[in-house]
Formats: C-alpha cells, sequence, structure tokens
C-alpha cells in the first residue's frame, strides 16, 4: 500500500491532470479515480462502454485486473484512459 | 509582441478613469520598453555580422517560442472569449497571421535569418492552443485572484464555429457537458477536485484538443535522473537548449508532489497560492449567460 501519482490523459478531455492512486489499485480502479476527474465534468459520459488503461503510445491495454504494483507504470507517467466496448 | 497592449491598454484605462498620474506611469514604463524592443533587431545584425548566425538564431527561436505561449494565453483567450462579441473585429488567429506571422516572416528573413524550425507547428497551433487555455482558466477559476469570462454563449459558439470551423465537435463537446452541469445546478461537477499538470517550460497546463479531435499528449524527457513533462516538441526543444537554466526549477505540481503544499488536496493549493475565500475567481457574469441554455436548451447543440 503506497500512494502513487499518475498523470491522466482521459479521452475526449483537454488537458492532462494529477490523480493519486494505490499500488494495490486494479487497473479499473485507476480507471475509475481518473473518469472523477474527467468524465461528467469535460468528458460526456458513456455508461454503455467501460475504461481501459495504456501507457502512452502503447497498442495494449493493461489486464483490468492488474494490480498497478504488477505493472511497469512508473510515478507520474502518463496513462491514457480510452473507452472501449464492454 | 506584448509591449503594447497590457501597457498602452492600462494608460488608456487609467486615464478614462480620471487616474492621470497612473496613466502617465505606465505610458511611461511603455515607452521605456519600447526602447528595448527596438535593441533587437540591430544587437541580431551585429551578431550575424560577426559569424554568430547560429546563435542569433538560437536566440530568436527560444525567445519566439517562449513568447508565444504567454501571448496564446493572454491575448489568446482576450481576444476571443473575454472581448464582447460586438467589439471583436477580428479573430485571434487572423490577428496572428497578419501582425505576427508575415511581419516576424518579413523581418527574420529581411536579418538574414531563417524562419524557426518549428514555424508550421506554431501556425497549426493557432486552430486550437488558446482555446484549450481558455477552457483551463475557467475550468480551474478557483485558482486565478479574477473572475473569467467564459465567452460560449449559443451567438459566442457561432461566431467561433464560424472563425474556428470544427469549434463545436471540439471545444464545444467539453463545453456541452460543463454547460448541462450549470443548467441542471450540478456547480460542483464544474470545479475541478484536482491539479492540471502543468509544462516545465511554460508553467501553463499541459493541454490540447478535446472531443472528436482528441489530441492531448505528454512530451516528457528525462534528464539527469528526473522526468520533466512539456506541452509539446517546442516547449521540449527549449528546455533542452540549456537545461541547466530551468532543471532546478518546481512547477506548483512538482512542489506538491514534493510535500511543500499542505494539506495536499486543491484547497492547500489555493492557501498555497495566498488565494482566500473571496478572492479566488470564478465566472465573471455571475453564470448569466447560462439563462441563455435555459431559455432554448437545443441552443447548445447550435
Amino acid at each position: 500500500m503506497a500512494l502513487f501519482p499518475i498523470i491522466s490523459n482521459f479521452q475526449y478531455d483537454f488537458v492532462l491532470q494529477l490523480v493519486a492512486v494505490d499500488t494495490e489499485n486494479t487497473m479499473d480502479e485507476i480507471a475509475a479515480a481518473a473518469a472523477h476527474h474527467s468524465v461528467g465534468r469535460r468528458v460526456k459520459p458513456q455508461p454503455d462502454k467501460i475504461i481501459r488503461v495504456r501507457q502512452q503510445g502503447a497498442k495494449d491495454f493493461f489486464p483490468r485486473q492488474a494490480k498497478l504494483a504488477e505493472t511497469n507504470i512508473k510515478p507520474m507517467e502518463s496513462l491514457e484512459f480510452i473507452f472501449c466496448e464492454a | 509582441m506584448s509591449n503594447p497592449q497590457p501597457f498602452l491598454g492600462l494608460a488608456s484605462d487609467a486615464a478614462e478613469a480620471g487616474d492621470f498620474t497612473f496613466s502617465s506611469l505606465v505610458s511611461s514604463i511603455q515607452t521605456d520598453e519600447s526602447r528595448h524592443a527596438q535593441i533587437g533587431g540591430p544587437a541580431l545584425q551585429i551578431l550575424i555580422k560577426n559569424g554568430h548566425k547560429e546563435k542569433a538564431q538560437n536566440l530568436v527561436d527560444v525567445a519566439i517560442a517562449r513568447t508565444w505561449r504567454l501571448f496564446c494565453l493572454l491575448t489568446g483567450t482576450a481576444m476571443d472569449y473575454a472581448t464582447p462579441l460586438e467589439h471583436r473585429k477580428q479573430s485571434f488567429k487572423e490577428f496572428m497571421q497578419e501582425w505576427i506571422v508575415n511581419q516576424f516572416e518579413r523581418s527574420l528573413l529581411d536579418l538574414g535569418l531563417d524562419l524557426p524550425w518549428y514555424w508550421d507547428q506554431m501556425i497549426h497551433e493557432f486552430d486550437y492552443q488558446h482555446h484549450a487555455y481558455q477552457m483551463g482558466i475557467w475550468f480551474w477559476r478557483p485558482t486565478l485572484w479574477f473572475n473569467v469570462a467564459a465567452g460560449v454563449t449559443p451567438d459566442c459558439r457561432d461566431w467561433l464555429e464560424e472563425k474556428y470551423p470544427g469549434w463545436n465537435d471540439t471545444f464545444g463537446q467539453a463545453w456541452d457537458v460543463i454547460i448541462d452541469n450549470l443548467v441542471n445546478g450540478r456547480m460542483e461537477k464544474t470545479y475541478p477536485e484536482t491539479l492540471p499538470i502543468v509544462c516545465n517550460m511554460s508553467q501553463i497546463p499541459i493541454c490540447a484538443i478535446p472531443g472528436k479531435g482528441w489530441n492531448v499528449k505528454d512530451y516528457p524527457l528525462d534528464y539527469q535522473g528526473r522526468t520533466y513533462h512539456f506541452n509539446s516538441e517546442i516547449d521540449r526543444w527549449v528546455f533542452q537548449q540549456d537545461p541547466l537554466r530551468y532543471r532546478d526549477h518546481m512547477t506548483l505540481v512538482d512542489r506538491f508532489l514534493a510535500g511543500k503544499i499542505l494539506p495536499p488536496d486543491l484547497m492547500g493549493a489555493l492557501q498555497y497560492m495566498n488565494l482566500a475565500p473571496g478572492e479566488i475567481g470564478d465566472d465573471a457574469h455571475g453564470y448569466k449567460w447560462v439563462d441563455e441554455y435555459r431559455r432554448k436548451p437545443e441552443a447548445k447543440a447550435a
């Protein structure tokens, strides 16, 4: 358990934002934390979709249940949060 | 580039308000600034004449890049959003094309310099960067010490769409969400709960196009064990020209992460900036413009 800052680059939003998560969080939990600062504020909700996480420039998403500590994500790395089909 | 606007505008406003002392003071400062600005051309000529064209080019490229960011933030938002619609003579993009691009191109080529390597990219930014900054200063209005005009009434949006085709499909989409929250009384959703990531060069949030044209991107740089974040290749390039000058500076976000801002939340950041309740920025028109959307909800789909 350790606080871990990441940079959220949320699809359809206009700005990068600081989001505090935890090393024990799963990618779905991290996506929810990032969505809190974008969806419903400047990004229209898409309730029929899920939000997947990937590193900037990467093609593949992290597994949804992967814990942050199990990945190679570095503190203050820019992560892309993308709407995907459920 | 920025000299005439604040100084002449301030002097004029002060005179109109009857404060002739302040008006004279500001006018005097302006003439001094003008003289400083006049030094640029001859200084560059001397550098070039003495075989230092590369140095002259580098100085110009760095200066224009850094000035562009501030000009974009201050003048771009002022011209296309804060200026009442009936007083707008041209868009910021049109102004930049006519008064900056054309004149600077001529001046630089006359001096024997090349255009900065990023010239085309900078011109491309005329289409979107100041729109992103406008959304930033309005949404993060509690972090400012003045009230921000939204400038997105239905009529304003028609004007923006005419001047910047595609505005409604990009920035308009994000404003739609904000306006929907304002119309339906969800004020808490119109305020930020975290900090934007700030560019390690410009100190302005890293932002670009939302909605259908989404192109937001971080331009990171690992340098001596620290990762820096930039708004564009241009900002990153400026840093690389003189890293010793810039490397130790900490942005507000860096200070936040270093534990210098307590409590570590937006309220702590406001306290750090010495912004008390009552001083922090809000909507410049007290959200009265939202009434137009309440009256005709279909307007937002303009």
